[in-house]
């Protein structure tokens, strides 16, 4: 992610806007900062990043923003789902893996998270799975491949992915308006094991 | 596998649970700490913790993500996190819960209070590592005594989802051993 530290102004201007809410403390423009970056697949809309560095750990919220409405990334589709129907979600062959990457990075389930794997070496569990497991996580990885579905206007995303555990193979259908389901599955990995 | 599937594919579908702005509350914050802290006053150390909280007025808060959280001086409040439209087990709750209550407690007692960089590289460091060595035992201890008095093994899986299953083998086989051989 290409974060880029706002100005203080603009940084005041954000601070201000989320302080409205009951928990606005969270953020003081004293001890705060706010740092933004661009994604692809949004028409003016940035990933915004407010941390106040005065707690240890720090407090870090993420929003999505086009300056003027923060939608909090609250772990649900729904912030996601709220600023694509705002019309800001722009998909092509280019940058829909992007987008099914930071989905998952920003919705978690009751089981827990949800990894594309792009790259074996970069998941951050990796360290914890069993060196017999780490081996056929990698032995099984292959590159997301997309294609576009132009009967139905999707896009399908053929990928690896981590869940709860397990590992398996899948598509990912990708509708216009963002939203993902999962079909085609295949287990590569069983939790705790190997397939 | 196709359960599981299904169960990911519901939690991929917008819900509708979460606003833009106004809020950055959980929409369960109430429900979610009252069943957290009846089961923390089933443990010695937890008890200890509600009562400090209580004294020192303490607030306490859920916030809608999936970060945890600590303690916040500016409003002497507690937030620990659970994202929009999911419930939090009581189980990762009360962990959660007790882990953020001793960091409050580090800060205000000023037992171990947040360091400042201009102590040096060396100490910050170090002062760092007591802060999470101490708030991780505390919750060590109190997911012990829940298994040991309520027989909660759920909390062991989530203490497990947290990386800290070993600190738990760890303070059991401690608490195993002989009365003398324990204080050594």
């Amino acid at each position: 992610m290409n974060w880029q530290k706002l100005e203080r102004t603009e940084t005041a201007k954000i601070i201000q806007r989320v302080s409205e809410t009951p928990d606005g403390v969270l953020f003081s423009k004293s001890t705060s900062e706010a740092t933004a970056a661009v994604l692809s697949f949004y028409r003016g809309f940035n990933l915004v990043r407010l941390t106040n560095y005065a707690t240890l750990p720090s407090f870090t919220l993420d929003f999505l923003s086009d300056g003027s409405s923060f939608y909090l990334l609250d772990g649900s589709p729904d912030p996601l789902n709220r600023v694509s129907a705002r019309g800001a979600l722009v998909l092509n062959d280019q940058n829909v893996i992007d987008y099914v990457d930071f989905f998952f990075s920003h919705v978690t389930t009751e089981e827990g998270d949800i990894f594309l794997v792009r790259d074996p070496n970069a998941l951050p569990f990796m360290s914890s799975l069993s060196l017999d497991q780490q081996i056929q996580v990698k032995k099984h990885h292959a590159d997301p491949v997309v294609e576009y579905d132009r009967e139905n206007d999707v896009f399908l995303v053929h990928a690896v992915m981590y869940f709860a555990g397990v590992l398996l193979r899948a598509t990912l259908t990708v509708q216009p308006d963002g939203q993902i389901e999962i079909s085609n599955h295949a287990m590569l990995m069983a939790a705790g094991g190997v397939h | 596998m196709s359960d599981l599937i299904a169960k990911l594919n519901k939690a991929l579908k917008p819900k509708g649970t979460s606003g833009p702005q106004g809020t950055f509350r959980h929409e369960n914050e109430a429900e979610i700490l009252d069943a957290a802290k009846k089961l923390l006053a089933k443990s010695h150390f937890g008890r200890e913790l509600l009562t400090y909280a209580d004294t020192k007025k303490l607030e306490m808060h859920v916030l809608r993500n999936k970060k945890d959280f600590g303690y916040l001086p500016e409003n002497s409040a507690i937030y620990i996190s659970c994202p929009a439209g999911q419930s939090m087990p009581p189980a990762r709750a009360v962990i959660h819960l007790a882990g953020a209550i001793r960091k409050a407690y580090q800060e205000v007692d000023g037992s171990i209070p947040t360091p400042s960089v201009q102590v040096g590289r060396e100490r910050f460091s170090r002062q760092l590592v007591e802060k999470s060595t101490d708030s991780s035992l505390y919750q060590t201890i109190v997911v012990y005594e829940l298994v040991q008095n309520t027989g909660l093994l759920e909390i062991l899986d989530e203490f497990d989802r947290m990386g800290y299953r070993s600190l738990y083998e760890a303070y059991a086989l401690k608490q195993a051993e002989p009365e003398g051989k324990k204080e050594e």
